[in-house]
């Protein structure tokens, strides 16, 4: 696993008064090229550990601090149950929903709709349309639907929004699903580091 | 299939060989070509003289054909204002009229339908225009006669019936780039009362390939054979019969399978029509017309490799139909027609399990109201009972109004459905390379509950309906016709299309495997609207100029609500974000263009008819598919460009029965080989006609 840049994007300051908690800022992240390969070929079903990535830390970790894990086009919450034996374990209270949305413009959570992993269900819905991608079967090509936001509750209960932008390796504009390596991931965050604050700005 | 070939090819030797020994004494002074007012028969199902029409129609004469240099109905046709071919699968072109897809529009021959949409669109280039007297063209929905697939039009394919007194042969062979051979013999002699008629064509081509390497032609060879046989008898008060057979045959290299270094792929098409027209006039003022008709159509594809069959495709469609009409003229100029028939149809398919066999019985009237010498009514209704579906009433409006000689207004409102095909109802086809499952309305239901009761499913919508019904649609057209001077009319024409019903392909299921369910619904509401300006002009007597323009606007109704209610979004391809789109940004159905412009300047050399015949056709920016992956197409998608077609043609007369053809198709060279596969590009070809 590599990654070929993380960026800090932005910082925000939010207004500091006598009494009043000093807020962390935003964190706005790109990660590129993270990748989540399946070990299994291709038409069989994923195997092979998931990869699990932390908000807070700003990378992928091993142990039980993650927020969310990926493998080929799943991607799990550390929060709920796992529904198969090789999944990790939840030990955290994350939770998840996808918001149709352009990233921008989601601007807070919606509590209510945030769910958890279970034994059937994930919080991030797999398959071709469901949740955060499309499939299409000629050309073969995973494509993340435009205009899908994920939002996340942290393993801790802070939050995160965030959009993918690429499945295939260095975003490129026309991937070939041939040629390109997919399950590799680019996508950009925002973390919200303040416990019980659910805005975005 | 040689075998057959060889026989058919010895026929054609025959027919050229007869057609060149002068049997009959020919009379230099009997064949006189009589100048008669221009007629249509399809927009009324009786001939009605063309200026006097109530709908908007064009009629591609015989001329227009010839000196066009065209061989296959799809090329002519696109030349045409407001008639737009579109690619198809495998390679075949269907039209659009008025914006509404090929399905949508009836194709005939001599009045009789022609059937094997094996993929929906019915293939053009399929049909020869060697033998073609005139190609009839009525615009808008117009089931009151027709009923099924008549909602964008209904384009009539009239074919020679020996006319004219004596022995008249019509024998060309035209060369063209890529190997293409188009070569015909067609004779017709008329004595009096009784006419018999023969034609038979061979058409055949290398194809050829835009993308290299893949190991397979765009357009793979293939060799076809259309041919038919004619008689007509008139026994006066017995009444007039025309018995009519026609076949068509092809074999392709290519079929719909992938194919692969080693694997052969062969598709053979065998197509076959009887006919009988029996006419009677019964009295002074009562004609009788009845049509019996059977057609068939088997297309055979096989994938071949060494050691056997490894996939194949049957289809097999018939149809017979009873078309019986009455029509009786008052006194006063009017007239009604009162029809009635049956239709029976039956396909056998690969993947379709059942056999399924459609019935309909039909009755339609139609009154002609044409008292008043400015104003014409022409009102009908047409209903059809069917087997599977609910009964369909179908009426239509239409009038002329004649302001003074010059100016006219016409307009109509017309019902246009289409029933549920075969496909969209009984199909039960599984693609296990790209892994989905394809189910029609009728079968859907056994299926999955098959696949429950043995948990092969693991998502299944609920609230899917499997009822399907037909698409239908409300059309409207409002004319001006101005003649600027006795010979420069100009006409505009404003249309508007309301579908609805139409039935889409939906994901309902997925399988434990993760193979997803399709099936047919009827989910969408569009709309086609537009406008259309066409006219002629001589500026000097060598000189015709002709061109037409349409705008066409052509949207789903649920687009637009999607894109107000501001869910639809696209990915930024620099920044990689996502951004919502707003409701100026839909652009539309699939497959039109906005702006679409011929141009035809016919250059009449000299009195030997001599002629240079340019045609330019532009056609704006398309696309065919959405490329951002948000389901709609919007002007963030890769569009195939606006362009130009420019087709030349020179014929010269030898002689007065030889004439020389030369013909550049598509002159400028325009390609666009990812999106365009059946345009090759710039095509050269040379024909030598004998005509009498």
């Amino acid at each position: 696993m590599k990654y070929l840049y993380i960026i800090m994007l932005s910082l925000l300051i939010i207004s500091c008064g006598d009494d009043d908690p000093v807020l962390e800022p935003l964190e706005a992240m790109i990660v590129t090229n993270l990748e989540a390969m399946t070990t299994s070929g291709p038409g069989q079903p994923p195997a092979g550990d998931f990869v699990k990535y932390s908000f807070a830390k700003q990378t992928t970790v091993e142990g039980d601090d993650w927020d969310i894990a990926f493998r080929a086009t799943a991607i799990l919450v550390n929060g709920g149950f796992a529904g198969a034996s090789d999944e990790p374990n939840r030990s955290g209270i994350a939770a998840g929903y996808v918001a149709v949305g352009a990233y921008s413009s989601i601007k807070s959570v919606d509590e209510s709709l945030l769910v958890q992993d279970s034994e059937t269900d994930k919080a991030i819905p797999t398959g071709s349309g469901n949740g955060w991608y499309n499939y299409d079967p000629q050309s073969k090509l995973v494509t993340p639907i435009a205009g899908r936001t994920l939002v996340f509750k942290t393993h801790n209960g802070r939050y995160a929004k965030m959009e993918i932008q690429s499945y295939y390796k260095d975003a490129p504009e026309n991937p070939n699903a041939f040629t390109s390596q997919g399950q590799t991931y680019t996508f950009n965050y925002t973390y919200q580091p303040n416990e019980g604050v659910t805005t975005f700005d | 299939m040689r075998s057959k070939y060889i026989s058919k090819l010895i026929l054609l030797c025959a027919i050229i060989i007869i057609s060149n020994i002068n049997v009959f004494s020919q009379d230099e002074d009997s064949i006189k070509t009589i100048e008669m007012k221009e007629v249509m028969v399809s927009a009324n199902k009786t001939e009605k003289p063309f200026v006097e029409l109530t709908v908007p129609a064009k009629i591609i004469s015989k001329e227009e054909i010839e000196s066009s240099g065209h061989s296959r109905l799809d090329e002519i046709i696109s030349e045409q204002v407001g008639v737009v071919t579109v690619p198809g699968f495998g390679g075949s072109e269907g039209i659009q009229l008025q914006g509404i897809d090929p399905e949508y529009t009836l194709i005939l021959i001599d009045g009789l339908p022609i059937i094997g949409r094996v993929a929906g669109i019915l293939d053009l280039s399929r049909i020869s225009l060697g033998s073609v007297e005139r190609i009839e063209i009525v615009k808008g929905a117009s089931s009151s006669l027709y009923g099924s697939e008549a909602l964008g039009g209904v384009v009539n394919i009239i074919t020679n019936k020996a006319k004219n007194e004596g022995l008249s042969k019509k024998i060309y062979y035209q060369y063209s780039s890529y190997n293409t051979q188009d070569l015909l013999a067609d004779i017709s002699y008329r004595k009096k009362q009784f006419a018999i008629y023969g034609n038979i064509n061979r058409y055949s081509s290398d194809g050829y390939d835009l993308v290299e390497g893949d190991g397979q032609n765009t357009v793979e060879a293939f060799q076809n054979l259309t041919g038919g046989v004619g008689i007509s008898y008139d026994l006066d008060k017995l009444g007039n019969f025309d018995f009519n057979y026609k076949f068509f045959e092809e074999d392709r290299d290519g079929t719909i399978f992938i194919t692969s270094p080693g694997i052969e792929n062969k598709s053979e098409t065998n197509e076959n029509n009887i006919s009988l027209k029996y006419q009677n006039k019964l009295s002074k003022s009562v004609n009788l017309n009845i049509d019996i008709y059977n057609t068939n159509y088997i297309n055979k594809e096989q994938q071949i490799i060494s050691s056997g069959i490894l996939n194949k495709n049957n289809f097999n469609q018939s149809l017979n139909r009873l078309d019986v009409r009455l029509k009786h003229s008052t006194s006063t100029g009017s007239y009604y027609t009162i029809g009635f028939g049956f239709d029976n149809e039956t396909l056998e398919r690969t993947n379709i399990t059942v056999k399924p066999e459609h019935k309909s019985q039909f009755l339609y009237f139609q009154y002609d109201w044409n008292t008043n010498e400015k104003f014409n009514l022409v009102s009908g209704i047409r209903y059809d009972k069917h087997n599977e579906y609910s009964s369909q009433l179908s009426p239509k409006v239409s009038f002329k109004y004649d302001f003074s000689e010059d100016l006219n207004l016409k307009g109509s409102f017309g019902y246009g459905y289409k029933t549920p095909d075969f496909r969209q109802l009984y199909l039960n086809f599984s693609n296990s390379t790209s892994g989905y499952i394809v189910l029609g309305a009728s079968v859907i239901d056994e299926v999955i509950s098959e696949l429950q009761n043995k948990n092969e499913l693991s998502f299944y919508n609920e609230l899917f309906t499997t009822d399907l019904t037909a698409e239908n649609s409300n059309s409207y057209n409002l004319g001006l016709q101005y003649y600027l001077s006795p010979d420069i009319p100009i006409e505009i024409n404003l249309f508007r299309n309301n579908i609805y019903n139409l039935i889409e392909t939906n994901i309902v299921g997925r399988k434990n495997n993760g193979q997803t369910i399709y099936s047919y619904s009827n989910v969408n509401k569009a709309y086609t609207q537009g406008i259309e300006i066409q006219g002629n002009w001589n500026p000097i007597k060598k000189i015709s100029i002709k061109g037409g323009y349409q705008l066409l606007y052509a949207k789903d109704i649920d687009a637009i609500e999607e894109f107000k209610s501001g869910t639809v979004f696209a990915r930024d391809k620099v920044t990689k974000q996502s951004f919502e789109l707003k409701s100026n940004d839909y652009f539309g159905l699939y497959g039109r263009s906005r702006h679409q412009l011929n141009i035809g300047v016919n250059y009449y050399m000299n009195q030997n008819k001599d002629n240079l015949n340019l045609r330019l056709n532009f056609r704006g920016k398309f696309a065919l598919i959405d490329s951002n992956n948000n389901s709609f197409l919007d002007k963030y998608d890769s569009f195939i460009k606006a362009h130009l077609l420019g087709n030349i043609s020179y014929n010269k007369f030898l002689t007065k029965n030889i004439s020389l053809q030369l013909y550049i198709k598509n002159l400028l060279g325009y390609k666009d080989v990812e999106n365009l596969l059946n345009n090759p590009g710039r095509i050269y070809s040379l024909k030598v006609t004998f005509k009498n």
